[in-house]
């Protein structure tokens, strides 16, 4: 009776962490289709991860313009490139106490050199890089950026 | 182009003269400070088929995770004439953990049985095009140049080494070594973005 007791003790504390700070896992197939996506929207994918100090350094200008941007059309999804076995102990705790204003996924699809091409075929797999696009057309950037630039990026792609 | 030239005005990306490497390019020979003190160019070695250089540094995740890699692809290679030369292009002044001092640190804790080198100038990772680490670069000599003959990643797999399916570099090497075509001269990964003076 105990031990159950304990079970949906954890499977509650389990359930309200997850909803805290929800990190889907995409496979290449979710990326594909998320790259496909279209309508009215911006879309700012950015690829970053945990220990990349320059990803790490750009967040703030991200946030910073997101919130600016609360109510437009524009979707930011960070994606991380934290490896799988570094989910639990580095990356979910990272993103419930720095990224809860932030929509991440983690990036779990396989051979880089399958998918990187698919997010833009200049990229060289260097992280930080993010990809900006819209009907307006799409622009990649493989490098940190400034809230300057990304509201720049933005101001020529919103639809 | 346009599109090109837009994007470097609203980014203020401003693009260094860069020579970047093709596969069947000629490579340059270079001169570098190695972890012992001693300067280090491929013309010493006289007997060589070519080089694996590896563009690595001490701190970045992907590095590390390379690293055994790293040490039996020479353990492997360095006998058939293929030795690895590792290149560390990062400014210590923006990343302070790849300063001579710690790479030096880093060579010894984990036996490095190659050389070590510090591209303090960062003109050959610019010359060679490397952006990433760690960013493979296979050469071989041909009469008393070098040629790129691979460009990019060591294996398809930086997680977990038992998963690899694709040992790019083993198989670019092997290929040579039998004069055989490369399969796979080209390949992009994850890495951390080089760390470049600041002008």
């Amino acid at each position: 009776m105990k031990q159950r007791f304990s079970l949906i003790v954890l499977l509650v504390l389990l359930v309200f962490t997850t909803r805290a700070q929800q990190v889907d896992s995409w496979r290449k197939s979710d990326l594909t289709d998320q790259l496909r996506s279209a309508g009215d929207t911006l879309y700012v994918f950015n690829f970053w991860a945990t220990w990349c100090k320059p990803c790490i350094e750009e967040l703030p200008a991200f946030k910073a313009v997101q919130s600016e941007l609360e109510g437009k059309a524009v979707r930011f999804v960070f994606i991380s490139l934290d490896f799988k076995s570094k989910r639990a102990d580095t990356l979910l705790p990272f993103v419930s106490k720095n990224m809860d204003w932030a929509e991440v996924v983690q990036l779990d699809a396989g051979n880089p050199n399958d998918w990187i091409p698919l997010v833009d075929s200049s990229w060289s797999g260097a992280i930080p890089a993010t990809l900006f696009w819209s009907p307006k057309g799409r622009i990649f950037i493989e490098e940190g950026l400034s809230d300057t630039q990304i509201r720049q990026t933005i101001k020529t792609l919103i639809p | 182009m346009k599109k090109f030239l837009t994007l470097l005005l609203i980014t203020g990306i401003s693009l260094p003269v860069m020579a970047q490497y093709k596969v069947g390019d000629k490579a340059t020979d270079f001169k570098l400070k190695n972890v012992d003190g001693k300067m280090v160019s491929l013309k010493n070695y006289k007997e060589a088929k070519g080089f694996i250089v590896v563009f690595t540094c001490n701190h970045c995740p992907y590095s590390q995770a390379y690293e055994q890699r790293i040490l039996d692809l020479d353990k492997k290679y360095a006998s058939q004439g293929y030795p690895v030369i590792a290149i560390n292009p990062n400014d210590p002044k923006i990343q302070p953990e790849d300063s001579f001092d710690k790479m030096k640190e880093r060579a010894v804790t984990y036996k490095y049985t190659f050389p070590y080198l510090v591209d303090e100038t960062q003109h050959i990772t610019r010359t060679y095009g490397a952006t990433r680490t760690p960013h493979v670069f296979v050469l071989e000599k041909q009469g008393t140049g070098l040629v790129v003959k691979y460009i990019g990643a060591i294996d398809d797999n930086t997680e977990d080494p038992k998963g690899v399916a694709s040992p790019y570099v083993e198989r670019a090497v092997n290929a040579l070594l039998k004069k055989e075509v490369i399969t796979i001269e080209t390949t992009k990964a994850i890495g951390c973005t080089i760390k470049w003076r600041k002008a």
